[in-house]
């Protein structure tokens, strides 16, 4: 494989890895959601789906989601949320939002994407708002050589505080589906198309 | 995850085809050219754009100017358009940003999943969030049994919309917090001039202000109005004088502050009476004409009321309060007095409020520029500026908890029903009336009010509150214990019409406004109620027909000129053809008024008319020395010195309620100080209010501790030094007129000592605001440090980093706190609780 061929992969790949994770991350699993990532191999056994520790009792689908979207609750959306989702938080801004979704705000403008109003979320600096831009980026990038913006990106906005979040994740709430995402993450921010950090086997 | 970077390649590839199988809305789209949307906001992009509104930080509702760059709120000024406050705003007011971008803020609908009180939480929508109350709600209206849904609310400055949601509904189980707040005050002086239950000093021209417990400075209900006016008073040279058990701000920018014993200032304003009667300092030609007992009468019952008398009862010198009210009367009619929760918020608070009204009518100042005024309209002149049609009529069927009955003077007055939400929880608890869902608003009254562990045990209790949903910007103690949450926008995101009592002696009307779009999916009640009650059905809709909240108010403003434009761009207005409230009841009554009525002999009532639900004659006025005048609107026409309604009021109830201002010493106060007992008393600091002010970084830095006031001679006698750790232990009351009123052990805190010359050597002050343990990382810490359900401090490096009190001493003072209504009207009794001290070697 060519490297260039081989940097095309990987930004199409990081794209999708990007999509996956910033709808993981966006709201709560719902049963499609669910789905794909029993098909990925993501969530492939029922210990990931449950926080509790005698998670080998069986539950039913609708139980797995709701324990699910239990555990999403108190991890991102509190009350008192224990990761929080947003960069202004994590960076130790005395208010949400502020410098820091103002600095996703004029990157979005400058790659010419914008935030929907109607986003769930309560300012643009939210991690699934970053790893959406991410994967539109990458995605450019791999029609259209620009992976440039995605570096830009990574390094103004994503990388000084969402391996901090990622890892936060990881270690709030081992062995569950999120726990999972959040080692995906750790792997695809280690994978640039720029900068080959993984070696290829 | 073990993974190689071939296996990513694989995994992402997979990802991206499974993504296009996935539904769900993008956050990000291509911008086609457009600016940024979410940082569009309102105006031009780059611009500050400034926006009039009413802050809701307290209770106030000061005019604002909200400065808007971008879409995001930047600072808030005060706003000078605003009759009341002119343009000054307080520290809370300031920090309005903190509340709306706080990271800790509810911003989704929350269905519990665990047990009640467990925390556990998952999001649902709107959607699903009130089909699931309508759910709960409907069966309850068409039961014929409204009143099993009960509303408890705290500040609500959305009046209207809560009365005609309620309304519709048809329950009156309604209970707000006004028997924690103003009841006493507001009975003694609905019982003495019947026009209003709000005096509105005219401070600014007056000469003499005498100040009966009232923190005007930090925490009055008229806080930033009232000061702005008491300064310019000062300015111009008249004197303020302070009587309060504590050294607050507000002592401290008076002219004296004179330190009394908890309860003990009626004593006071009567033997201040007493002297103004003996020495002939009294306007007695007013009294004459106005009041409705003889003057010597009056000083025959005030001669009782010795200044030694009250030296001894209260620990103010005789001889100072000689001196006080002789300059008190001398300035009359430039003098006013004010009072607050510091005098009325006693077991005799009502006699108490009753004899501070009384020095007004006996110096004759009533009305007068630059004296004790009022204004009949507590808001804005709701005849004028009618609530849009079709409104709901008011519940046919009672509510036991509203009706209050075992407190006569709650809601004994025509028009001021004033309800006992203090006893709710006692009540609810005895099942004094079935209760089948419950819904909290702006209210945590699970940390705030008195005897928080019954209302705790209530709330916790699914066979007493079998439903409860919890409306508020932030996470609560009461929040933790209620099945649905739904996040409510700040003020900074919402709609009112709103005013408050007018200070300038106008009344007006004000306009709040969203200034940003509210965060997350935050929703405020013009919103949730209508579309519940669409869901609710059973013709509660058809109260609300209009689409938008900004229709209804479209409609609303219709009769100001200008209308809902002028008000959007304004924020305030005031008819320029109303005067100033002086004196009212010196109204000649017109020709018009006059023919066809009566006058009775015997009474001088001017009668005309008839009642047609009573059918008794209507009364328009009295003849005072040969005029028809207007009068006041009690019984009598006159100012009631005697009143035979409220003695009338109180032997319907089965109790005896002085007729008169007397004294009367709180039975646990008399005397068995002793072993390290104290009164204890409470307050609230100038940058906090309730649970609402507790979570901001930027008030709490300023205020974030709450230990323990004592005076240097008692902290001597009991071996404290300054900083100690203290145990201290509360006792209900020992009196039979108060529920449970065993004189037994209620709670006991540790807390650390600070003394202080500036609180009453039998007093043991701790100010309110504290001591949450669910309130967000800032609001929630205490003295031992221990940790908090559902918040970790740890991944929010500002909180880790930057919160240097973080272990400051924080404790919930409610918790020594009993219910310890006054039994005449059922306002809660804050300062008369009765403590025991004891000195720990260690925390």
């Amino acid at each position: 494989m060519s490297e260039a061929r081989e940097s095309d992969a990987l930004a199409k790949s990081l794209a999708g890895i990007y999509g996956l994770l910033a709808r993981i991350f966006q709201r709560e699993v719902d049963p499609d959601l669910l789905d794909v990532l029993q098909r990925l191999g993501i969530a492939e056994s029922a210990s990931l789906l449950s926080t509790d520790s005698d998670a080998g009792a069986v539950e039913s689908a609708s139980e797995q989601l709701e324990t699910l979207a239990t555990e999403y609750c108190r991890l991102f959306l509190g009350p008192g949320a224990c990761c929080s989702p947003y960069g202004s938080i994590q960076l130790g801004e005395a208010l949400l939002g502020g410098r820091t979704e103002q600095r996703v705000l004029n990157f979005a403008a400058v790659a010419g994407l914008r935030i929907k109003t109607e986003s769930p979320v309560a300012a643009a600096d939210h991690v699934a708002v970053l790893f959406e831009i991410l994967s539109q980026l990458y995605a450019n990038a791999a029609s259209s050589p620009r992976g440039d913006h995605a570096e830009d990106f990574l390094r103004e906005c994503v990388l000084p505080w969402v391996p901090q979040f990622v890892a936060q994740v990881r270690m709030t709430s081992p062995n569950t589906l999120y726990a999972r995402a959040a080692e995906l993450a750790e792997l695809a921010l280690g994978n640039r198309t720029s900068n080959e950090s993984l070696p290829l086997n | 995850m073990e993974l190689s970077r071939r296996d990513l390649l694989t995994l992402g590839l997979a990802s991206a085809a499974a993504l296009g199988t996935l539904g769900g809305a993008k956050l990000v789209a291509r911008s086609l050219g457009a600016p940024p949307e979410r940082s569009s906001g309102k105006g031009t992009p780059g611009t500050t754009e400034k926006i009039a509104s009413m802050c809701q930080a307290c209770t106030t509702a000061c005019g604002i100017i909200a400065h808007v760059r971008d879409g995001r709120l930047v600072t808030v000024q005060g706003n000078p358009a605003d009759p009341n406050s002119q343009g000054s705003l307080c520290a809370k007011g300031v920090a309005a940003p903190s509340y709306v971008y706080d990271a800790y803020r509810l911003l989704y609908p929350l269905k519990r999943t665990g047990p009640r009180g467990s925390g556990k939480w998952k999001r649902i929508s709107w959607n699903e969030a009130y089909d699931e109350i309508a759910r709960r709600l409907k069966p309850i209206r068409e039961s014929g049994r409204p009143e099993e849904f009960a509303f408890q609310q705290g500040r609500n400055r959305s009046t209207d919309m809560v009365t005609r949601f309620l309304n519709a509904f048809g329950t009156a189980t309604h209970f707000n917090h006004r028997s924690l707040c103003s009841l006493n005050r507001r009975a003694a002086i609905l019982a003495s001039i019947g026009d209003s239950d709000w005096d509105l000093g005219d401070f600014e021209n007056s000469r003499y202000v005498l100040n009966f417990g009232c923190n005007w400075a930090e925490a009055h209900q008229g806080h930033i109005p009232v000061a702005i006016r008491m300064m310019r008073a000062r300015e111009q040279g008249a004197k303020l004088v302070t009587l309060d058990a504590r050294l607050s701000n507000t002592a401290a920018l008076s002219d004296e502050w004179l330190c009394v014993k908890p309860g003990t200032d009626g004593v006071i304003a009567l033997a201040m009476g007493s002297v103004i009667c003996s020495e002939g300092l009294w306007n007695r030609a007013w009294l004459s004409s106005w009041a409705n007992l003889d003057p010597d009468e009056l000083a025959k019952h005030l001669a009782q009321y010795t200044p030694e008398l009250a030296e001894r009862e209260s620990g103010v010198p005789a001889e100072t309060i000689r001196k006080v009210a002789r300059e008190f009367a001398k300035a009359a009619p430039r003098c006013t007095t004010i009072s607050n929760r510091g005098s009325h918020a006693h077991w005799n608070g009502f006699y108490n409020d009753r004899a501070i009204v009384l020095l007004n009518a006996l110096v004759g100042n009533l009305g007068h520029e630059g004296g004790w005024c009022w204004h009949p309209r507590e808001s804005w002149d709701k005849k004028a500026i009618p609530e849009p049609q079709p409104v709901p009529p008011k519940p046919s069927r009672r509510s036991a908890i509203a009706d209050a009955k075992d407190y006569p003077l709650a809601n004994g007055f025509k028009g001021k029903s004033m309800k006992v939400g203090g006893m709710a929880y006692q009540w609810i608890k005895e099942r004094r009336q079935k209760i089948s869902a419950l819904m909290t608003y702006n209210c945590d009254q699970a940390w705030a009010w008195p005897d928080m562990t019954t209302v705790q045990d209530v709330l916790k209790d699914e066979s007493l509150v079998p439903y409860h949903v919890c409306i508020d910007v932030m996470y609560s103690e009461t929040a933790h214990l209620a099945d649905l949450l739904l996040p409510w926008t700040t003020y900074l995101e919402r709609w009112d019409i709103d005013s408050r009592p007018p200070q300038s002696l106008i009344d007006y009307v004000g306009l709040r406004q969203p200034v940003v779009a509210p965060l997350g999916e935050s929703k405020d009640i013009r919103e949730i109620f209508p579309e519940l009650a669409r869901r609710i059905g059973g013709g509660m809709e058809t109260y609300f027909p209009w689409q938008t909240t900004e229709a209804y108010l479209e409609e609303y403003y219709k009769p100001i000129p200008g209308g809902f434009a002028r008000m959007r761009r304004e924020g305030f207005y005031i008819d320029p053809s109303k005067k100033k409230n002086y004196r009212p009841y010196e109204k000649e009554l017109t020709p018009a008024e006059l023919d066809g009525s009566i006058v009775d002999p015997q009474t001088n009532l001017v009668y005309k008319g008839q009642d047609p639900e009573t059918t008794k004659p209507i009364v328009i006025g009295v003849v005072v020395n040969g005029v028809a005048r207007k009068g006041f609107t009690t019984p009598s026409r006159k100012f009631e010195i005697y009143s035979q309604f409220i003695k009338d009021k109180g032997a319907s109830a089965g109790k005896e309620i002085h007729p008169l201002p007397v004294y009367a010493p709180i039975p646990d106060h008399v005397d068995g100080f002793e072993d390290g007992k104290l009164i204890m008393i409470s307050f609230k600091w100038n940058v906090h209010n309730a649970h609402r002010t507790m979570q901001s970084k930027w008030l709490q830095e300023i205020v974030h501790s709450n230990p323990a006031w004592l005076n240097p001679k008692t902290a001597a006698k009991l071996g404290i030094e300054d900083g100690d750790w203290l145990e201290v232990t509360s006792y209900r009351p020992r009196t039979t007129t108060v529920p449970n009123g065993d004189g037994g052990k209620l709670g006991q805190i540790k807390i650390r000592a600070h003394l202080t010359e500036g609180v009453h050597p039998l007093v043991i002050a701790i100010s309110h605001n504290a001591g949450r343990w669910v309130g967000g990382p800032v609001a929630s810490r205490s003295a031992t440090l221990t940790s908090f359900p559902g918040y970790a401090s740890k991944g929010d490096p500002d909180v880790e980093r930057n919160l240097w009190w973080g272990n400051a001493l924080s404790v919930a003072q409610n918790a020594l706190m009993p219910n310890y209504p006054d039994p005449r009207t059922g306002q809660q009794a804050y300062h008369d609780t009765v403590v025991r001290i004891r000195r720990l070697a260690e925390a």
